[in-house]
């Protein structure tokens, strides 16, 4: 079975994929990557994997993507890269249940709300767990503001997943930062009591099986992160030595 | 059934809005709004508070490009966005290299001096060969093809902005940028374009002296 570790700066580029063969070049542990790896699981596409190292990039990885930035698929000597085109491109090419809404105003909604959340907290997120007192109260805050307006979507909606009934786009989308909450949210837990339907879809999620197929631990999660924030991150935390 | 469009008539992202519907001849009426002051009732609207933001029968879409696809889905005319899924990611592909690789640069170069701002220029330019290698590949005068689509609308305001960057100093070559060098003359001589651009020496005033209402009128 080919090796999970990563491919660093100075290695030899791997053989290009086999025709039909559906390649994802990723990091273990990019929330980024993490997206594509989820409607992956949930449309059950079969795909290989090659991890590569972010900090230490393998000088092939340019020639494929000038950004050498993770997810980057490979298919039939096709390319595709960035997250979100790379979720969008699986969901019109292969078959299974649709994740993006058919409706312009529906999925206007989508790019809405993820506007609200690259805006109020993706980047919250990462840095909430390095802020102290009073500037750790007011990330808080813009977090919050972020969660209440997607709150808001989910009770109007009355549906339990931001896709209806089931997850769709936007779920696969921001689920890899509430996975990692835990870390800037120095393990409390998001209020019940003012976001409740926002508490019981981050359950809802944790219990698919493609999100559970996807996800690493708390623990696993914090020792990437820790080597991370010490300048040094592995992407191989984990894996067998 | 108005479309209202809030905006300001300097903002690059409301621009790319204003270009789209243009090129689709959709009517519209527009409010422009100061992003440095911000009414407070914009919050309600939209809780960004950004432009462009689209109000449509009770309908409110925001994001300059949430809005031109929203655009180009509901309103008859000529189709923006490719039907293709490897064509539409093409499209989201060389924006994210805009985003990554030239937008930065552009604004570096017109904040940075001496070493640094020749620095700039040299990083943007290896940005602007994407483009300039894409529409080669194409042999299309425009990232659409034969006529302008999405992503020509959704990079056209910095490049209309981008002489006053570049200044007297900067020059893009045309032996090294035929095709951007001709996509960019070509966009300019588009009617849509012309009825939403400013001069330049109207931005170079509003730049000076920041108010979203350079060149009104006074009496407004």
């Amino acid at each position: 079975m080919p090796s999970e570790k990563a491919f660093k700066t100075g290695s030899s580029a791997p053989d290009p994929p086999a025709p039909g063969v559906l390649r994802l070049i990723s990091m273990r542990f990019c929330p980024f990557a993490h997206r594509t790896r989820l409607v992956l699981a949930a449309k059950g596409i079969e795909y290989e994997t090659v991890n590569v190292s972010l900090k230490n990039k393998p000088e092939w990885f340019f020639d494929i993507n000038p950004l050498a930035k993770v997810p980057t698929m490979q298919h039939d000597g096709k390319i595709v890269y960035e997250s979100l085109v790379c979720n969008e491109y699986l969901d019109q090419v292969f078959p299974g249940r649709k994740m993006l809404p058919e409706d312009p105003l529906d999925k206007a909604r989508i790019g809405m709300l993820q506007a609200v959340f690259d805006d109020k907290i993706l980047g919250t997120s990462f840095k909430l767990g390095r802020l102290e007192g009073e500037e750790r109260q007011k990330a808080m805050k813009v977090l919050k503001d972020g969660l209440s307006i997607l709150e808001k979507d989910l009770v109007s909606s009355g549906k339990p997943f931001f896709g209806g009934d089931q997850p769709g786009f936007l779920d696969y989308s921001l689920w890899p930062w509430f996975e990692r909450l835990a870390m800037p949210l120095r393990g409390e837990k998001l209020p019940e009591a003012e976001l409740p339907k926002i508490v019981a879809w981050q359950a809802a999620m944790a219990d698919r099986p493609e999100v559970k197929t996807c996800a690493f631990d708390n623990a696993t999660h914090l020792k990437f992160v820790e080597g991370y924030r010490a300048g040094n991150p592995d992407p191989d935390v984990g894996l067998a030595a | 059934g108005v479309l209202r469009l809030i905006s300001m008539r300097f903002c690059p992202f409301a621009h790319r809005t204003r270009l789209v519907l243009a090129a689709k001849g959709i009517e519209y009426e527009t409010v422009n709004v100061s992003l440095k002051n911000k009414p407070e009732w914009f919050f309600d609207i939209n809780p960004l508070a950004k432009v462009p933001t689209m109000q449509h029968d009770g309908k409110i879409v925001y994001e300059s490009l949430v809005c031109n696809e929203y655009l180009d889905q509901v309103f008859p005319g000529r189709k923006m966005l490719p039907e293709d899924p490897l064509d539409k990611a093409r499209i989201g592909m060389l924006q994210a290299i805009f985003d990554t690789k030239i937008l930065p640069t552009i604004y570096k170069i017109g904040r940075t001096e001496g070493e640094e701002r020749q620095d700039a220029f040299k990083v943007f330019k290896e940005g602007l060969s994407f483009i300039e290698k894409d529409l080669a590949t194409s042999g299309k005068s425009f990232l659409g093809g034969d006529q302008p689509g999405y992503l020509d609308y959704s990079i056209w305001p910095w490049f209309e902005r981008l002489p006053l960057k570049l200044g007297d100093d900067l020059k893009l070559q045309e032996a090294e940028f035929p095709k951007v060098l001709g996509w960019q003359a070509a966009m300019s001589g588009r009617s849509e374009v012309k009825t939403c651009a400013h001069a330049l020496a109207l931005y170079k005033a509003n730049n000076a002296n920041p108010d979203p209402d350079t060149g009104l009128d006074n009496s407004r």
